[in-house]
């Protein structure tokens, strides 16, 4: 910067110089030229004649006083017109500082609002989505419901009420209906408390052995009314992890139970370990029918099932793998699906070893 | 009564327990009860059977009400059919939606029984040339009440 200043300096006192010596329009158009580059450089006007009385009165050594009133009234004529174009220019100069705040200002205003409105959609975002969830469940009541109400008012009308066989189909239908209600709550309220993080886990040493094994128990009678061979393997393990075993304990027993849902009589359904360092992988595995692939990516979504999916009538929530992932997620973990159709499906859990 | 027996109803509701009440209360009545248990299994008896009076849920597996009831109305071997939905998607919207067809009626679950009996008893007694008028009938009184009811709230 230093060497442009002094360059500046110099080509002032040279263009100078050849005004007092020949007084040329071009000596002052290139004084005015000069002065836009004092403005831009920040070199005031009081520096200008600063240099310009210094230049005078070097240049005016040696001259008799007729020659020197000469020459400084000539300089004068040139200091001038380099004044009037560093006014000019200075003017021009600080307009575009002032449009280039302006435009600053600008921007901000709209990055500003710009920012105001994405908050706002995702504010909409979060507000339709639980509107969407509340339509979801408010449908997910209407049909258990509706047989429940059904049901009663049919054996109440009388006409064909005295039939056993029918009352023994209503009230079957009855008290299934009222177990999706029961599974229904259930599944609201444990999802519910896994998407508010303020619920705190009970967290302590599970040993993977116990909660395998508890699981299995508890999915037991259900897989032994389909004939379903339950199976843990290898049958033995060693490996602790950190976590809520009552959630663990909730989350391998939706598996389970999704897995025997799914699964035809006589089939098999077994829960493969296996330690990967620093993680552990639960594979629980079903020889079903197996997930479509166009509803794969969605599986873990709420309500996914109900919301078109090309599923056939299964007695569920839609909330059970929902919760699954969830569960895992809050015990740092994962939870994924592979799927060949017709020949069954492996949901993976993945879960931080505890050392 | 008597005048709707050995009437065909079909009701389409991939929920068997919905579908099962629908049977046993119209079988005291002497109507012939046929169940489809997904969209395409309605299209295909709604074709083969032409019943007097369809019962169809909106949110099935396969095609859902919606398609099945245009698909119905399109063709002129079925769009005689009187529908009537029967599903637990009760938003005015998409009640709204369902009133855009020329549908007998729109019936949100849970449903009371006597009332669902009537309306079957209602269309399936009634001549040909009156069914116009039970249709436009029913369509003005629901949609009053939908809109009267938009605006209470």
């Amino acid at each position: 910067m230093e060497s442009r200043e002094d360059d500046l300096r110099s080509s002032y006192l040279r263009i100078l110089d050849e005004y007092l010596t020949a007084q040329t329009e071009r000596s002052l158009y290139n004084a005015s030229l000069l002065s836009k580059a004092f403005v831009e450089q920040g070199i005031g006007p009081e520096e200008i004649v600063a240099l310009h009385s210094e230049a005078i009165e070097k240049a005016g050594k040696g001259l008799s006083a007729l020659e020197r009133a000469r020459s400084v009234s000539a300089s004068f004529q040139f200091l001038l017109e380099v004044m009037i174009t560093y006014g000019v220019r200075y003017k021009e100069y600080l307009d575009l500082k002032l449009s280039d705040a302006t435009r600053a200002i600008e921007m901000q205003l709209e990055i500003d609002r710009i920012r105001a409105e994405e908050s706002i959609r995702t504010q909409e975002q979060v507000l339709r989505s639980k509107e969407e969830f509340l339509s979801f469940v408010a449908h997910e009541l209407r049909n258990p419901l509706t047989v429940v109400m059904g049901s009663i008012d049919y054996m109440l009308r009388g006409v064909g009420a005295g039939d056993p066989e029918r009352q023994r189909k209503l009230l079957e239908r009855t008290r299934e209906s009222t177990e999706q209600l029961l599974r229904l709550i259930n599944d609201l309220l444990s999802i519910s408390q896994m998407d508010f993080t303020g619920q705190t886990l009970n967290v302590q040493l599970v040993e993977l052995d116990d909660l395998v094994h508890s699981a299995i128990l508890e999915a037991d009678a259900a897989a032994r009314e389909k004939g379903i061979e339950l199976a843990m393997h290898p049958p033995h393990r060693t490996e602790k992890v950190f976590g809520d075993r009552n959630w663990l304990l909730i989350m391998l027993g939706n598996l389970l139970s999704n897995a025997i849902k799914y699964t035809p009589e006589g089939g098999q359904v077994r829960i493969e370990t296996a330690n990967l360092g620093r993680r552990v992988k639960i594979d629980v595995i079903d020889t079903g029918m197996g997930v479509a692939p166009e509803l794969l990516p969605h599986i873990f979504e709420k309500f996914y099932r109900v919301k078109g999916g090309p599923t056939p009538f299964v007695q569920g929530t839609g909330l059970g793998l929902p919760l699954v992932k969830r569960i895992a997620e809050r015990h740092g973990g994962d939870v994924s699906v592979k799927s060949t159709q017709g020949e069954g499906s492996v949901f993976t859990v993945l879960l931080p070893l505890a050392e | 009564m008597s005048s709707i027996e050995g009437k065909t109803v079909l009701i389409a509701d991939d929920h068997p327990g919905i579908a099962d009440l629908v049977v046993m209360v119209l079988e005291d009545e002497g109507v012939t009860v046929e169940t489809a248990s997904d969209g395409y299994e309605a299209l295909e008896k709604a074709r083969s059977l032409h019943p007097d009076l369809m019962f169809l849920d909106i949110m099935m597996p396969g095609i859902d009400g919606w398609e099945v009831a245009s698909q119905l109305l399109a063709d002129d071997e079925t769009a005689d059919i009187p529908i009537v939905f029967l599903t637990a998607r009760a938003r005015t919207e998409e009640q709204l939606r369902g009133w855009e067809m020329p549908i007998f009626d729109y019936l949100t679950k849970p449903f009371v029984l006597e009332e669902l009996l009537e309306k079957a008893c209602s269309i399936l007694s009634a001549d040909r040339p009156e069914m116009h008028e039970l249709r436009e009938q029913t369509r003005k009184q629901k949609l009053r009440r939908l809109l009267g009811l938009d605006r209470q709230q």
